[in-house]
């Protein structure tokens, strides 16, 4: 999540609104938050303001001064504005990859967790969700990512926020990030039968079918056979399922076998993904153990996406640099990280592909650099 | 000892050191003999690289057996849901009378004008109703004979009250039509484009091997008067809506390679190299156009390496080995009438005689022209669809019918991809089950089953795109010289 720092007006507690640099007229700025760039009389009435100025006056809403960077936010954004002065862009109305966040409490502990699960309460990520649905109703919004941690693990609420995502924003493609372990209660899976299923998908973390291998990398036993018990019940309530693969030393060489078990035994799965690491959190700590370079691991991807393009299968490749790839599996690499924390690396700029590649995260502790070698000319697709 | 549990498999051994497995739901493994006697012995240890791979394919799991009884289960289901459509296919002998005369005819070639081998409308809008009556929400009608084109009005009526019941019940209806082409007219081609109605017919091969067998009444060969009809047949109708059916015999078992370049010389969208039935008309001919189904197996896997040869070249695939490999390598169901367990006789599809009587396949129709009605399920005009499709006849033809009931298939390697066929068992030893050792049925598949493995073993990248090009249907995934 993007996030812009200055300085808070006074001690006041957190509050969420939606950007505005137009302006609204009197009545309906209570729930806006006025971008200026010096604290006038026009800032009265807001929710809040934020400006790239000084410190306003006593009687100027609460409001955020000194910020930098403030044409990063756009008209409609939703943020978060706290007494310490961070500023959390909580909706990105430019972005394609926006996000609820439910909860930091999670079922796994994986190896490769870019955000280490927390114990935290998550009423406070929970409410957070529902004001910014309550912000975004009636506007046209493109997609929504349910995520976490795990955001089942929230329980009912997860039911509910889904089914708010989905009925009030038809036009929208809300996608779940989950483990699927919850989903191999059937009970729990029926919750979900007042759901319409026609613009969402739950995108399934598996990392293998071998359940020592997948569950050492999840750290809890048990969640290989939990996961696919998931994703067949989700499948058999009608619900599009994606399988996500992150790559690591651990199933790197395992990734042919497990494509063609895809293939035999979720055949009905919509889409399937196979995602480089992002060393970041727990996986920036066990690097060492879990990273693996373009060159080891790059054959054994192109066999596996080979065998499914054979096959017929939807696959896609997320987070590895096109110049990493093998050349025979580049048309399936997309541009999958996050904006706010995409860059790029000196050499990507004489780079003729660098329009089509997905970069780097700028949040992972170290970075293949050896392997960038950039494009002199456009390459075919 | 290791405390996994095997799950029931079959197996072989194929050659030198390589044992073929094939789990309950169709998933195969190549295993070196040493490994496998570790594995059965419950000795291999589950550490090894051998052991992810007999897991991931479904052959062992330790601790959970669950999740991969429920995988093998929902494969089995999706691998057997042709069963769900129940009877689709639906073939109607509108005359048993024919312009031609061809050597190794199995129907009849009943004179020109002898009208009481029509098909009356009545007959015909009876079978129609009867057809519908089945739950597939696709019912396809294959228009036969004979030569169908000589009883045109009961064509042409059968067509428009199928299209109106179609409507009726907003069911899918298709049409096929079953045609030598050589008597064939404009009007006629101008039907079937304005119906959608596709066209299956007949070439063997080049002018020679064509003209051997497929001869008019005065037994001269009909190959000029096909390709002239050929053309336009697909000027009219389309290329894509004109497909042809060859049979191979004595004339043409050693040149199989010249039938495949005619075909392709032709723009074929491919070949079925089909076998010839040893029955019917055919049977008194067979020292001239028979030979043994060892040689069928050795001659039909040398065209096949042949067929993926030109793959290379040309999107061309060979549709006998295209199912099997479905079978061998995909997850999903196939629909085949002739190989099937249960056998796909009455349940996929059935046969309407120009009277009215319904058949469970071509074969048991022509016993009863031979005299023997033991396959008669009863006649469209007279019988309930409950009695004919539901009756104790076809349930007891069926539950026999299963190569996981037939000795010695039930233990046999290939019995996934495999099929049973009790009209043939009838025809052959006079039961509807036999001992499939050693029948031609048995040599055929096992032979083609075991020459597809071996290909599949020996595959490069390039083979492996040719043959999931024929499975997908996906000309793209080569890329071609
Ligand atoms: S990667 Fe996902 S499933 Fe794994 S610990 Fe982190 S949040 Fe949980
Ligand atoms: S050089 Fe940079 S932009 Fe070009 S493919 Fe490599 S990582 Fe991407
Ligand atoms: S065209 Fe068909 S029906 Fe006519 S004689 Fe030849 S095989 Fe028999
Ligand atoms: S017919 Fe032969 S090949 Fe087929 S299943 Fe039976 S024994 Fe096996």
């Amino acid at each position: 999540m993007r996030v812009l720092k200055g300085l808070a007006s006074r001690n006041f507690s957190p509050f969420i609104g939606e950007i505005t640099r137009k302006g609204r007229t009197f009545y309906s700025r209570k729930s806006s938050v006025l971008l200026t760039d010096d604290m006038g009389l026009s800032a009265l009435g807001y929710r809040g303001c934020i400006t790239s100025g000084s410190k306003g006056k006593f009687y100027h809403p609460d409001h955020i001064y000194n910020v930098e960077n403030t044409d990063l936010l756009n008209e409609g954004d939703i943020v978060r504005l706290d007494n310490v002065g961070n500023i959390e862009v909580l909706w990105e109305c430019n972005s394609h990859q926006n996000c609820l966040f439910l909860t930091e409490r999670c079922n796994c502990r994986c190896v490769m967790c870019p955000q280490p699960p927390q114990n935290s309460d998550s009423s406070v990520f929970l409410n957070q969700a529902e004001e910014v649905l309550n912000l975004l109703k009636g506007k046209q919004i493109s997609d929504c990512c349910l995520t976490g941690g795990e955001p089942t693990l929230v329980g009912d609420k997860f039911f509910v926020l889904l089914r708010r995502c989905v009925v009030e924003h038809p036009e929208a493609f809300i996608t779940v990030l989950s483990n699927g372990k919850l989903f191999s209660e059937h009970s729990f899976t029926r919750k979900l039968s007042n759901i319409p299923r026609e613009n969402c998908i739950f995108c399934i973390s598996l990392h293998s079918e071998i359940d020592m291998l997948h569950d050492a990398i999840v750290g809890v036993h048990g969640s290989c056979s939990a996961t696919q018990q998931g994703i067949y019940n989700l499948a058999s309530f009608g619900f599009p399922v994606e399988i996500r693969i992150v790559i690591s030393r651990y199933n790197y060489r395992y990734l042919v076998q497990f494509a063609e078990h895809m293939y035999n035994y979720f055949p009905f799965c919509a889409h399937f993904v196979f995602m480089g690491l992002e060393l970041h959190g727990c996986a920036a700590v066990h690097s060492e153990e879990i990273d693996v370079d373009p060159l080891e691991y790059g054959p054994y991807l192109r066999d596996a996406v080979l065998l499914m393009i054979r096959r017929g299968m939807p696959v896609s490749v997320y987070n590895i640099p096109l110049c990493m790839c093998p050349s025979d599996i580049r048309h399936v690499a997309s541009q999958s990280i996050s904006s706010w924390k995409n860059i790029w690396m000196e050499e990507c700029n004489r780079c003729m592909e660098k329009d089509n590649c997905c970069g780097f995260f700028s949040t992972s502790v170290s970075i293949h650099k050896n392997f960038i070698k950039p494009f002199t000319e456009r390459i075919e697709r | 000892m290791n405390q996994y549990t095997i799950f029931p498999f079959q197996f072989a051994r194929l050659s030198q050191n390589d044992i073929l497995m094939v789990n309950e739901c169709g998933d195969f493994l190549f295993l070196p003999e040493d490994i496998f006697q570790l594995f059965v012995n419950h000795t291999l240890p589950e550490t090894s690289e051998y052991f992810c791979k007999l897991k991931s394919h479904i052959f062992c799991a330790d601790e959970n057996i669950e999740i991969a009884l429920q995988k093998t289960a929902a494969r089995y289901r999706t691998r057997k849901s042709f069963l769900r459509e129940f009877t689709s296919l639906h073939m109607m002998v509108i005359t048993l009378r024919c312009n031609q005369h061809c050597e190794y005819c199995q129907v009849s070639c009943a004179d020109r004008d002898a009208h009481k081998y029509d098909m009356s409308k009545e007959t015909a809008i009876k079978v129609i109703d009867m057809i519908f009556q089945s739950p597939t929400q696709r019912p396809k009608i294959e228009f036969q004979g004979g030569e169908p084109t000589l009883n045109w009005d009961v064509v042409t009526a059968s067509v428009l009250y199928a299209e109106k019941i179609a409507l009726q019940q907003n069911k899918n209806v298709s049409f096929v039509i079953c045609t030598n082409l050589t008597g064939i007219t404009t009007s006629q081609l101008e039907f079937c484009k304005d119906h959608n109605i596709a066209i299956s017919t007949s070439l063997d091969g080049e002018r020679s091997i064509h003209d051997s067998c497929r001869k008019d009444k005065s037994g001269r060969g009909t190959y000029d008067a096909f390709m002239e009809k050929l053309e336009t047949a697909r000027k009219i109708v389309g290329e894509d809506m004109v497909g042809a059916l060859m049979t191979t015999t004595a004339f043409s078992l050693n040149k199989l390679k010249d039938v495949v370049d005619e075909y392709v010389r032709l723009g074929m969208d491919g070949i079925f190299i089909r076998s010839l039935n040893p029955y019917g008309f055919a049977a008194e001919q067979s020292a001239t156009l028979g030979y043994s189904m060892e040689s069928f197996v050795e001659k039909y896997l040398e065209v096949l390496k042949y067929i993926i040869g030109l793959n290379a070249r040309v999107f061309f695939p060979e549709q006998f080995a295209t199912l099997l490999f479905s079978r061998i390598l995909s997850p999903f169901a196939t629909g085949f009438v002739d190989l099937q367990s249960p056998s796909g006789a009455g349940i996929s599809g059935a046969i309407y005689d120009f009277d009215g009587s319904v058949f469970p396949a071509d074969e048991a129709r022509m016993l009863a022209r031979m005299g023997d009605r033991h396959f008669c399920l009863g006649n469209a005009a007279t019988s309930s669809y409950h009695d004919i499709f539901a009756g104790r006849k076809l349930k007891e033809m069926t539950s026999g019918a299963c190569v996981e009931t037939t000795f010695p298939c039930a233990f046999c390697v290939y019995q996934a991809f495999c099929g049973t066929d009790p009209v043939r068992n009838y025809l052959e030893s006079g039961s509807e089950v036999r001992n499939m050792s050693h029948s031609p049925f048995c040599i055929k598949h096992k032979g083609i089953l075991r020459g597809l493995f071996d290909i599949l073993r020996k595959a490069d990248d390039m083979t492996k795109d040719i043959i999931w090009s024929w499975i997908t249907y996906n000309p793209s995934l080569v890329r071609r010289i």
